[in-house]
């Protein structure tokens, strides 16, 4: 069973950092290796399929309080990592047979992804899943950015990448809520601790994983990544796209759905409802997108996923597991018919998607899609103004003003109170004491004592002739 | 005096860098050429001497250095470590390290060089002896330094950019707004001072120590002001953008990496050493609704600013926020992981800043409109950046998804489940940004021909080594967790 494993998981993320490393040196032989490695996790995940149920214990205890991680190999898992793997290998097939232009960064994502992706199926602890599949979220964004290599292609894999992680927030919150209340992360475990949360704890855990699963498979109004991918990214980034990411969300959803479903309370209630909306909103941009297989790509998936969401609302589990298998069926089924050269009248890209020119165009086709990057532009907008308003306006500029201020005010009281009046006024007396000074200094040195001679022998002159009278 | 081989480890720790920075500015003539290296083997020496205490410490020693100075006031000069003191050392001399590395790079030797490295090792020994520190007046006088041998460096090696504010006045508000925090630090410490008789924080730490009821919450809200404004919280942060946007790049990366993990040390040291639970329960919301808002703040500003360095700067307003969200929520997981989001975020943000000061460097340039497409003429720089950008994005298993994971169960622990998602949400905005960020700089086609310059192999190779740190921190953050999980027993009173 170890060899099943390290064929199915680690041998591919091996084998993708290799092409990564050395992949233009073995330019011949490249999509045959990326073939090769695919076909030998396929027949591994085959393989499990014959091994049993297991719980097996992974020596690994990364995070404190999160305890040691665990692999679950059988059930539905096993199954959709199967058909996962599956399409895969189709894809390699076709790529191959359509001579599909490659390159090393591209097959070693394509490899990396498959490799996180089958971890994502058969782990048993949620922080090991949440690993894999942010994993898988970082492969799709570089996919994206490596086939577009532009500005739009920098901006569309930015786009992508952000949303997932908006589904990938859900999930950390409900993964973290449930380990307060399980003091563990063990799937199954953990989904039966978190039946005994209150309702309040209950339904944020429900909201986080309904959150997570929604955009991970596609479901509108979570649609725009997965239509982008389709419809932009031939060959590996398709496959990324339209089937992995949706896969894994829908598996994800599987194993949550006795959660999402428990006690059909009020969260469960809103998660069906906003299925139903999905759904019914879906079927009518269906109908209002044009005939194409590329419609059914885009259209098609995001249905399923909405279907997924609204099974998994009901607790109905079998039916989230059909999706789970015949959808992958489907997708790679409409994969490979766009892919395939006899059909390419029908593969083209149609003139309403085909007109846009940057990839993020593709989102904008609907009004929520407009409404979604509008939201996006909102916020760019508000950060805008909070920046030119608090930063600059308030803090920068508003101390520096009231500095100023202070400073006008102080330049005022200097020359009207301390320099206009109080110097004066010390500059004022001080001449006055000196002129007194010099005054009396005057009488001292003879010119006022003389003066002052005369004046007082003039005034004994008239006294004396006064009295002379 | 109490002089004993462990006493001697506190002492040389401090001693060399302040003592080669004594040389340094008497004997600059002389050392100009090798000002450099001498900082550098300062402060190596002090990185070795900081790791060999820790088995010191496992054996349960806390080496101890005192000299008693004024018995009269019970004031007494007194150097400790233990573990709540190691995690912070290890950080600011290790960030020393690196910065002073980078400037042998980043600098041109000039007859100034040996003030310049005299000025690093003050401001690094401020650091050190804030940590090391174990009575009220050393802790002081060390917190002053820190904010004097700074302000100098800004003041007379500070960078200014084409109308940017001058350097002379960054420094001004600089001394003026983290003075004013200072200041309420100190009355603080003036009050438990005045409570204990004496200014031995042992003394206090063994609870010998009491100040009258009505007085624990403004103590408390003076400390959490104080020392919010060392770590740049908002709206207390207005010092940071220009002081590190104007800071020459080594300086910025001690700035950002270590000093604004001071001011978590001293909320770990003082109100989280010395108060209990109970007294510190009124606190806990405001200090969460604070980290979040500063949390959202700072990544919204950083979403829009358009220079490299005051993109970091603001990044660090919102690290900072998680810290504060983390020591607010009380509990266990929550304080352990904003400690170490202060080791993993001085990792990180040194090597964001290395890498935008390499960008700066090589192309000349510092706005984000004026650059693009840099990934394949620089290769090296656009996987550090890369790794830096993912890690504060807190991708895992890269080291800053750890500290976050154990921030945000402590927030959910504490039953404020909403503030918690809001929080978690926000973090977004991080990844919103730093995909801007690194979106902008590396993809995509370059806006015009530009004329690489060389970056020298000291600037490059600390971000290399930073690079493989948030990977190997990240997947095996044993290490460093042990240590923080053994300065636990030491805060609330041993509540947990």
């Amino acid at each position: 069973m170890d060899i099943l494993l390290y064929g199915v998981v680690l041998f591919p993320i091996f084998a993708g950092v290799l092409l990564l490393l050395v992949g233009r040196e073995l330019k011949p032989v490249r999509r045959y290796a990326g073939l090769a490695v695919t076909s030998i996790a396929f027949l591994c995940a085959t393989g499990l399929l014959f091994v049993g149920e297991h719980d097996l214990l992974l020596p690994v205890s990364w995070l404190p309080g999160a305890g040691e991680w665990s692999l679950y190999i059988g059930g539905i898992g096993v199954i959709a990592l199967v058909v996962t793997v599956g399409s895969a290998w189709v894809t390699r097939i076709v790529i191959l047979a359509t001579s599909t232009d490659c390159t090393p960064e591209l097959d070693a994502i394509f490899l990396i992804a498959l490799g996180s992706a089958a971890f994502a199926f058969l782990a048993g602890h949620f922080l090991a899943r949440y690993l894999a599949l942010e994993i898988v979220a970082l492969c799709v964004a570089a996919a994206c950015m490596v086939q577009l290599r532009s500005d739009a292609g920098a901006q569309a894999a930015g786009y992508v990448y952000l949303v997932l992680r908006i589904g990938d927030a859900g999930l950390l919150a409900a993964i973290l809520l449930l380990l307060g209340a399980a003091q563990t992360l063990d799937v199954g475990p953990a989904l039966q601790s978190g039946m005994g949360l209150g309702a309040m704890p209950l339904a944020w855990v429900v909201g986080g994983f309904s959150l997570a699963g929604w955009v991970k498979v596609g479901a509108w109004p979570f649609h725009g990544w997965h239509r982008l991918g389709v419809t932009q990214l031939p060959g590996v980034g398709a496959w990324l796209y339209g089937v992995l990411v949706p896969q894994l969300g829908l598996y994800l959803l599987y194993r949550v759905t006795p959660l999402i479903a428990f006690g059909g309370g009020v969260a469960s209630m809103t998660v069906l409802v906003l299925g139903l909306v999905s759904i019914a909103v879906t079927v009518t941009l269906w109908e209002r997108a044009s005939r194409s297989v590329v419609s059914l790509q885009v259209y098609g998936g995001a249905l399923l996923g909405s279907l997924g969401i609204a099974f998994a609302a009901t607790g109905f589990t079998t039916g989230v597991s059909l999706l789970l298998i015949a959808g992958a069926f489907f997708r790679v089924g409409i994969y490979v018919w766009r892919m395939v050269p006899v059909a390419s009248t029908v593969n083209a890209v149609p003139a309403a998607e085909a007109g846009v020119s940057t990839p993020l165009e593709t989102v904008e086709q609907d009004a929520l899609g407009r409404g979604l990057v509008g939201a996006v532009r909102g916020i760019m907008s508000g950060a805008q103004v909070l920046h030119n308003t608090v930063e600059l306006g308030l803090f920068e500029r508003g101390p520096a003003s009231m500095g100023q201020a202070v400073i006008a005010g102080a330049r005022t009281l200097h020359s009207s109170v301390e320099q206009g009046g109080l110097e004066n006024l010390l500059h004022g007396t001080a001449r006055a004491v000196v002129a007194v000074s010099h005054a009396v200094q005057r009488i001292h040195t003879g010119k006022l004592r003389t003066g002052m001679l005369w004046v007082v022998l003039s005034l004994l002159a008239v006294v004396l002739l006064a009295r002379a009278r | 005096m109490n002089m004993s081989l462990h006493a001697a480890a506190p002492l040389a720790i401090l001693g060399v860098p302040l003592l080669v920075s004594l040389a340094l500015i008497l004997f600059a003539r002389y050392l100009r050429r090798v000002s450099g290296r001498l900082a550098g083997a300062a402060v190596a020496l002090s990185l070795i001497l900081t790791f060999a205490l820790i088995p010191i410490l496992r054996q349960g020693s806390e080496p101890v250095f005192s000299v008693n100075w004024m018995p009269l006031s019970g004031i007494s000069l007194r150097l400790h470590v233990d573990w709540l003191t190691l995690p912070f050392l290890a950080t600011e001399v290790a960030v020393t390290l690196m910065a002073v590395i980078y400037a042998w790079g980043y600098h041109q030797v000039d007859e100034r060089t040996p003030h310049f490295y005299a000025l690093l090792l003050l401001f690094a020994a401020g650091m050190s002896g804030t940590t090391l520190a174990d009575d009220l007046v050393l802790f002081y006088v060390f917190w002053e330094l820190m904010l004097l041998a700074s302000a100098a460096l800004i003041l007379l090696w500070g960078v200014e950019s084409p109308g940017g504010p001058r350097r002379e006045r960054v420094a001004l508000k600089y001394v003026i707004l983290t003075h004013l925090g200072s200041l309420m630090v100190l009355v603080g410490l003036l009050v438990l001072y005045q409570g204990a008789g004496v200014d031995s924080m042992a003394v206090l730490r063994a609870g010998n120590w009491s100040i009258a009821p009505r007085l624990v919450v403004p103590v408390l809200t003076l400390f959490f002001l104080g020392f919010s404004v060392k770590m740049a919280i908002f709206p207390l942060h207005l010092w940071l953008p220009d002081a590190h946007t104007v800071a020459p790049m080594p300086v910025t990366i001690m700035l950002a990496a270590a000093m604004l993990s001071m001011g978590t040390y001293g909320i770990l040291r003082f109100p989280f050493s010395l108060f209990s639970m109970e007294q510190l329960a009124v606190f806990s919301l405001p200090l969460m609704i604070a980290g979040l808002v500063s949390e959202v703040y700072g990544a919204l500003i950083a979403l829009v600013e358009k220079d490299l360095k005051r993109i970091i700067a603001y990044s660090s307003v919102s690290q900072m926020g998680y810290i504060l969200f983390g020591l607010g929520t009380l509990t266990q997981v929550g304080v352990t992981g904003a400690t170490l989001h202060v080791i993993f975020h001085a990792i990180v943000k040194a090597l964001l800043f290395m890498t935008v000061g390499i960008i700066i460097y090589r192309t000349g340039k510092r706005n984000l409109d004026e650059i693009r497409g840099l990934g394949r003429s620089m290769p090296v720089t656009t996987a550090c950046a890369v790794v830096g950008g993912l890690a504060i994005a807190a991708v895992p298993p890269l080291c800053i998804f750890d500290s976050e994971w154990m921030i945000f169960a402590g927030g959910f622990e504490t039953g404020y489940i909403a503030l918690c998602a809001l929080t978690l949400f926000g973090s977004l905005l991080t990844v919103a940004y730093v995909l801007r960020f690194t979106g902008r700089l590396f993809l995509g086609e370059p806006l015009e021909e530009v004329q690489l310059v060389r970056a020298p192999l000291a600037m490059l190779a600390p971000a290399v080594v930073l690079a493989a740190l948030s990977i190997i921190e990240g997947i095996f953050p044993g290490g460093v967790l042990d240590w923080v999980i053994h300065e636990l027993p030491l805060l609330l009173k041993g509540a947990w």
